[in-house]
C-alpha cells in the first residue's frame, strides 16, 4: 500500500538532461544551471510546433513526457511516507535554490514535478508526489527567496517512470525540475 | 541506563551565548503619560514608568526618563536619548500611556494633545517610528516595550470615545512591522502589551498587568528576553483571564540577557566528581558521567571535521565544558584562517548582483526569510506534517538541543513542548503560534543537526522506540560518515568516556 521510503539515501544520484548520472558531490549550482539552459536540449520551439503541442499544454498541469524541455532530475528523499524533507535533501535543494536565484535563471518559470515508483496504489502515489513537489516548492520559497509564482508544483504519481522496465525500483522516485520558459516564449 | 541519563542531561543543557552583560553600555528611554489634559487621564502609567526606570537602573541602564510630558518635552527627551543611543551596546524604549494608529503609522500621545482636527496628528503627537529610528543608530540590541492598546480608534469624535474606556490605545499597522527591516547588528525585539486589534488594560492595582509582569520577570538572573516574554505572556493572560495577550515581534540573532551573572548556575557539573566523594548522590554521579560523554561526543565531531561551526556547537551546549578553552582556541585559529568560512547562505543574495556562479559549501545554514515568516503555522500545518510519535520525540529532542527545555522527549506535545516551540519561534523572529509548519521544522532540523547526530547516536534506546528503527540507525551512520565519523566511532568515544571516568575514580 505505502511506498517504502528510506529516511535518507546517502548517495544522491543526479541525471542531467544529457543522461549522465553523477553523484551527490557533483550536485552543483553550475550543473543545474547548465541542465536547465534551453540551448542544451533539442530545438525546443520547433519540436513543439511539429507536434502541434504548443497550444494544448497547460503549464500549471502535467506535461507529456515527449515534450522536450530543459530538465534536471534530482533524487530527493523524504522521511517515511511523508512530505518531510531530510537534511541531505535540503543540502541538494541548496544547490537548486542558488541555481534558480542566479541572474541567468531568475525570471524563468519552473515546474517541480514529483514522481514515485509504481509501488503502492495509483491514487496514493499521486497524492504523495503532489505533496512532495509542494514541499520542495515551499522550501525553495522559504529559504532561497524564490518568488512563489515562478514555481509550479505538480504531482505525476507513477505515470512517468524513469525506468519503466523496473517500475517498483526506488530509482524512479525523484523530483524533476523543468524549465517552462521555452513554452511561454 | 547510562544513555538515557545522557538524554536527560542533554535535555537540560543550558543554551548560553557569550554576551557580556556587565561591561556593555546600556541606555533606556522611559516615558509614562497619565495626567492628560483633554483626553481621559490614566492613573497607572507614571507609576509603571517610574518602577520600570528603577528596575532598569538596577540592570545597569543609563535611564533617560520623563513623566506626564507635553509634546515639546517628549521631543527633548527623544533628542537626548538619540545622542546617548549612538554609542550604546543595548537600547531600550519603554512607553506607558495613550497612543493611536492612523493609516499604518503609530503615534504616542503627549499630555497636552487636544485632537480638535486631523492636523493634531502632525503637531500634537509623536510618531513612534521617530523613536525607533534613533535606536537603529545604535549597533546593539534594541528592545521596545509598549504598554498601550492596539485597537484602531477613528479620528475626530471617535478619539475621545475610544480613549475613554480606561484602556491605552495604540494601533499597530504595517508601519511598525517595517521598522525592523533595517536591522542592525544584534537585532530588535518589540513587545506589545496586547495582540493586534486588542486593548491593554490600565490595571486596577498599582501597575498595569503588562508592566507588573515585566517588573517581576525582567531582572531575573540568566533569563533570556524570550524567556522573560514567555513568563510575561503567561502572567498577563492569567491576570486578565485571557482577555489580554501580549505580543512580540523579534529578530534577535541569539539569546539576549539583561541580567547575566558571571558564572551561570548550570545544574550539570562541568567536570565529573569522583564516585567516592562524600555527599554526592548516585544521580549526580551518573549525570556527571553522562555529561562528560556528551561533551566528548560533540567535541570529537568538531575535532574530526575541524570546522568552526562544530566547535561552536560544542560551546553552545557546554559553555563551561571540559574542552571549552580548546574549542575557543580552535575557533580563533579557524576564523583567522578563513574569516568568511560559513556565510554561504549570504552568498545567495550577493550573487544576484553578478553572474558569477558560487557553489555552496559547508554545513547547511538556513535563514528565515520574510516569505517564511508569512507562512501560516497552526494546528493544520502541523497536522499535515503527519509526525508520528517517534518523529515528535525527535522534534522534542531537537528543541532541547536548540536550548529550549521541553523536558524528556516522550512523543507527546504537552504544554512544555508548546512553550518551547513558542520560545524557539520568538528567537527566530517568527510569530509565536505554538505550532510548527514544514519550513519551521526544516529550520529547526538544520540548526540542530550536529547536536542531533551526537544525541541520536548516543541514545539508541530512545531512537529504537521508533517504528523505523533500522532506517533511523542507517541514517545516523550514514550522516556521521559525512562528517568523517561513523556511529561506531561515536560509540567508541563514549567508551573512552567511561574509561576516563574510571581513571578519575
Amino acid at each position: 500500500m505505502l511506498t517504502r521510503c528510506l529516511p535518507v539515501l546517502f548517495v544522491l544520484p543526479i541525471w542531467i538532461a544529457t543522461g549522465t548520472p553523477v553523484t551527490a558531490q557533483t550536485v552543483t549550482v553550475a550543473g543545474i544551471i547548465e541542465g536547465l539552459n534551453p540551448k542544451n536540449t533539442g530545438p525546443v520551439t520547433r519540436s513543439l510546433k511539429q507536434n502541434g503541442a504548443a497550444r494544448g499544454i497547460r503549464i500549471d498541469g502535467p506535461i507529456p513526457q515527449e515534450v522536450d524541455l530543459p530538465r534536471v532530475d534530482i533524487t530527493v528523499n523524504f522521511e517515511l511516507d511523508s512530505a518531510r524533507l531530510t537534511t541531505d535533501t535540503m543540502l541538494t535543494l541548496r544547490a537548486v535554490g542558488m541555481a534558480l536565484a542566479h541572474p541567468s535563471m531568475d525570471t524563468m518559470q519552473i515546474q517541480l514535478a514529483g514522481h514515485t515508483s509504481a509501488e503502492g496504489s495509483d491514487a496514493h502515489n499521486m497524492d504523495l508526489s503532489q505533496r512532495r513537489a509542494q514541499a520542495v516548492r515551499e522550501h525553495l520559497t522559504a529559504f532561497y527567496s524564490i518568488a512563489p509564482d515562478r514555481l509550479i508544483a505538480v504531482g505525476y504519481g507513477e505515470t512517468q517512470l524513469l525506468y519503466p522496465q523496473i517500475p517498483n525500483s526506488e530509482l524512479n522516485r525523484r523530483v524533476t525540475i523543468i524549465n517552462l520558459d521555452p513554452l511561454t516564449n | 541506563m547510562r544513555l538515557s541519563v545522557l538524554a536527560f542531561c542533554l535535555s537540560f543543557a543550558v543554551y548560553v551565548l557569550p554576551v557580556s552583560a556587565t561591561t556593555e553600555a546600556r541606555v533606556a528611554l522611559v516615558m509614562g503619560n497619565g495626567a492628560y489634559e483633554i483626553v481621559p487621564a490614566l492613573p497607572n502609567p507614571t507609576r509603571d514608568a517610574r518602577a520600570m526606570a528603577d528596575t532598569l537602573r538596577g540592570l545597569g541602564f543609563t535611564v533617560i526618563e520623563g513623566y506626564d510630558l507635553d509634546v515639546f518635552t517628549m521631543q527633548q527627551k527623544i533628542r537626548e536619548f538619540s545622542k546617548a543611543a549612538r554609542t550604546a551596546d543595548m537600547t531600550m524604549f519603554f512607553y506607558a500611556g495613550h497612543g493611536m494608529g492612523v493609516e499604518g503609522k503609530n503615534y504616542i500621545i503627549p499630555t497636552d494633545a487636544r485632537f480638535e482636527d486631523a492636523a493634531a496628528l502632525e503637531f500634537e503627537t509623536i510618531e513612534l517610528e521617530t523613536v525607533l529610528r534613533q535606536m537603529q543608530a545604535s549597533n546593539g540590541v534594541s528592545l521596545v516595550f509598549l504598554d498601550a492598546c492596539r485597537d484602531n480608534p477613528e479620528m475626530t469624535n471617535a478619539v475621545s470615545r475610544s480613549l475613554s474606556q480606561g484602556t491605552r490605545s495604540v494601533s499597530v499597522g504595517q508601519g511598525l512591522l517595517a521598522v525592523e527591516a533595517p536591522d542592525n547588528g544584534k537585532g530588535t525585539a518589540i513587545a506589545f502589551a496586547t495582540s493586534p486589534g486588542d486593548v491593554a488594560y490600565d490595571g486596577t492595582g498599582q501597575h498595569s498587568p503588562f508592566t507588573q509582569a515585566l517588573l517581576t520577570h525582567l531582572g531575573k538572573p540568566n533569563t533570556s528576553i524570550s524567556e522573560v516574554m514567555a513568563h510575561v505572556t503567561g502572567d498577563v493572560r492569567k491576570a486578565t483571564n485571557d482577555r489580554q495577550k501580549p505580543w512580540l515581534r523579534a529578530s534577535l540573532t541569539g539569546p539576549v540577557y539583561l541580567n547575566r551573572e558571571a558564572k551561570p548556575t548550570v545544574a550539570i557539573p562541568a567536570i565529573p566528581q569522583p564516585a567516592t566523594s562524600p555527599g554526592s548522590t548516585p544521580k549526580q554521579q551518573s549525570n556527571a558521567l553522562a555529561n562528560l560523554q556528551a561533551q566528548q561526543a560533540l567535541y570529537d565531531i568538531a575535532i574530526k571535521s575541524d570546522r568552526a561551526d562544530d566547535y561552536k556547537a560544542y560551546l553552545t551546549v557546554f559553555p563551561n565544558g571540559l574542552f571549552a578553552v580548546n574549542a575557543q582556541k580552535a575557533i580563533a585559529r579557524l576564523e583567522k584562517a578563513q574569516p568568511q568560512a560559513h556565510s554561504t547562505q549570504v552568498a545567495v543574495t550577493s550573487t544576484r548582483s553578478s553572474t558569477e556562479i558560487v557553489e555552496p559549501s559547508g554545513p547547511l545554514v538556513l535563514v528565515a526569510s520574510d516569505a517564511m515568516r508569512a507562512m501560516p503555522a497552526d494546528a493544520t500545518t502541523e497536522d499535515s506534517l503527519s509526525m508520528d510519535r517517534a518523529k515528535r520525540r525527535e522534534v522534542q529532542a531537537r528543541l532541547n538541543l536548540a536550548g529550549q527545555n521541553v523536558g524528556r522527549p516522550d512523543g507527546a506535545f504537552g504544554p512544555k513542548t508548546r512553550n518551547g516551540i513558542v520560545q524557539w519561534q520568538i528567537l527566530q523572529g517568527l510569530t509565536p503560534t505554538q505550532y510548527l509548519n514544514a519550513a519551521q521544522l526544516q529550520l529547526l532540523q538544520s540548526q540542530t543537526e550536529t547536536q542531533w547526530q551526537a544525541w541520536s547516536a548516543a541514545n539508541p534506546v530512545a531512537v529504537a522506540k521508533a517504528p523505523t528503527k533500522n532506517k533511523t540507525t542507517t541514517t545516523a551512520k550514514k550522516k556521521s560518515q559525512s562528517n568523517g565519523l561513523t556511529a561506531g566511532q561515536v560509540v567508541s568515544v563514549i567508551g573512552a568516556g567511561v574509561l576516563l571516568k574510571k581513571i578519575l575514580d
